[in-house]
């Protein structure tokens, strides 16, 4: 069956939290757990695709260029559930300590930042 | 509750396994068995969630009680240790406790602050792993809203056998 309203999404995660909004260490655990929770609860579930994506990006508030290591997940939703995903994504920002999240919607790729964090 | 009958997870939360029926042991056991493979860990994030998933969709239950059932809670917890000894997360500590509870439960650092007594600079520090904030201060700060510190069982510590005595 085709289900034409559905899309793919996928966004990255970094390994690190961010080194100048904070530590710069690894993620908890917890943190991997709570990401988890909300996609099986929201959409029933994600994909992880295997091995560490490399990026590099000029940070929008120090101009330095920053290298990272992120996770990929890719989920399907309909067209009309994209808020609940860049909802949660907003939020993720606060626990994986990012300033904003990498998203591709059907190929078309925003930037989801953390609710009250205005861009520059 | 034998050892056998119970799993420890990364918090020190006890599960007794006794409480899970004849399926979901043999369900326990299939993904104990690929855990202990040491597989990457998005493959097995991948392996146990489709299958708890799918095992509980099948018995009716709404995915919002799945995720609270021991099976997929010791299901994640597996994935978590491989998380960390594959050096892509790290054991929670105290610092991460504070901000799930900040998450779940107030709307801002400021509000946790403003019911905790706690300043929102030595909040800041605290949680971007620059200081620490003395035992008697923190359980001071979360009796005020209902939470206390424990000491919980390392699941990895090998304990000392009762009833066995240094040799004098």
């Amino acid at each position: 069956m085709v289900h034409s309203s559905v899309v793919e999404c996928s966004f990255l995660i970094p390994v690190h939290r961010d080194a100048n909004l904070s530590d710069g260490w690894l993620h908890s655990s917890e943190a991997w757990e709570w990401l988890d929770d909300q996609l099986f609860e929201l959409f029933g579930g994600r994909t992880l695709a295997p091995g560490l994506h490399e990026g590099l990006y000029q940070d929008p508030d120090t101009g330095e260029k920053v290298s990272d290591r992120s996770y990929k997940y890719t989920v399907a939703l309909p067209r009309r559930r994209l808020k609940h995903l860049r909802g949660l994504l907003s939020e993720a920002c606060e626990v994986f300590a990012q300033k904003s999240i990498y998203l591709s919607v059907a190929g078309q790729v925003e930037f989801i930042e953390a609710r009250g964090h205005e861009s520059g | 509750m034998s050892l056998d009958d119970r799993y420890v997870d990364l918090k020190g939360r006890e599960f007794s396994l006794a409480q899970l029926d004849a399926d979901e042991r043999r369900l326990l056991k299939s993904i104990k068995q690929r855990a202990d493979r040491a597989p990457p860990w998005h493959e097995f994030a991948n392996f146990w969630m489709k299958l708890v998933g799918e095992f509980y969709h099948d018995r009716g239950l709404s995915r919002s009680k799945v995720r609270h059932t021991d099976l997929y809670r010791i299901a994640q917890d597996l994935g978590s240790r491989l998380a960390v000894a594959q050096g892509l997360a790290r054991i929670p500590d105290y610092r991460d406790e504070i901000e799930q509870l900040i998450r779940a439960r107030f709307k801002t650092r400021r509000e946790f602050c403003e019911a905790t007594g706690l300043s929102e600079d030595m909040l800041s520090h605290v949680l971007a792993r620059r200081k620490h904030v003395a035992l008697d201060r923190l359980n001071e700060a979360l009796a005020r809203i209902g939470y206390m510190l424990r000491i919980v069982p390392q699941d990895s510590f090998e304990r000392p056998r009762r009833g066995r005595r240094a040799a004098a």
